[in-house]
């Protein structure tokens, strides 16, 4: 799933150390966001959209090929 | 959702290794004080103690592994239960395959000690394998 967490954080000028102690997360897990490598947890996901104060729409980018979640091998 | 202040992921990997690394320090000193004494062939009861031992601190090490597990972030813990779940797999399919070449094909025997190193080490490197998948 694209999403604009790395957009959202260089406006706020935070490191992903900064990012990650808001958000109660490790370093590792802001870049696997970042990288849109793992998708956030419906509890994460609406942190991230309080903490940055936008509409989860705005941050995350659902498209027609994140239906249904899968994790290949 | 969890209200309870939560230790953070960072504050929660940082107490694991210390606690893990506290572990191994006091099993190896306990094994360095058990073997000599086992060696000298002590009575049944006494063997049994001294065998058992050291492995009191792996108790300590089994209940940091859970600890981090809940206090680790969401992406952390499931890289390592897939992790896990791969060594209990491959540890579960080596000793059973194992077990039968020693009982059908006559295979010299291997303690059981190895099942442990096996799940430490293939969850270590499914770990790292899995990590990549993230980076």
């Amino acid at each position: 799933m694209k999403n604009r967490i790395h957009v959202l954080r260089a406006e706020k000028r935070w490191t992903q150390a900064e990012l990650a102690e808001h958000l109660n997360v490790s370093r590792q897990t802001i870049n696997a966001l970042e990288t849109e490598k793992y998708d956030p947890s419906l509890p994460l996901a609406f942190s991230i959209a309080r903490l940055f104060a936008r509409p989860m729409e705005e941050i995350f980018l659902f498209e027609a090929d994140d239906a249904p979640p899968h994790h290949e091998v | 959702m969890n209200t309870k202040p939560r230790m953070t992921p960072v504050k929660a990997s940082r107490r694991y290794q210390t606690e893990v690394v506290v572990a191994m320090v006091i099993y190896m000193a306990l094994m360095a004080a058990v073997v000599p004494t086992l060696k000298t062939q002590p009575p049944l009861p006494e063997r049994v103690l001294l065998a058992i031992l050291p492995v009191l601190p792996i108790v300590w090490v089994i209940w940091a592994v859970i600890k981090y597990l809940r206090r680790a972030d969401e992406l952390q813990r499931r890289v390592h239960i897939e992790a896990l779940a791969i060594a209990a797999g491959v540890a579960a399919f080596l000793s059973l395959s194992y077990g039968f070449l020693e009982d059908m094909a006559g295979f010299p025997h291997i303690p059981l000690w190895w099942v442990f190193m096996v799940i430490d080490l293939v969850w270590a490197g499914s770990a790292c394998i899995l990590w990549r998948r993230y980076k």
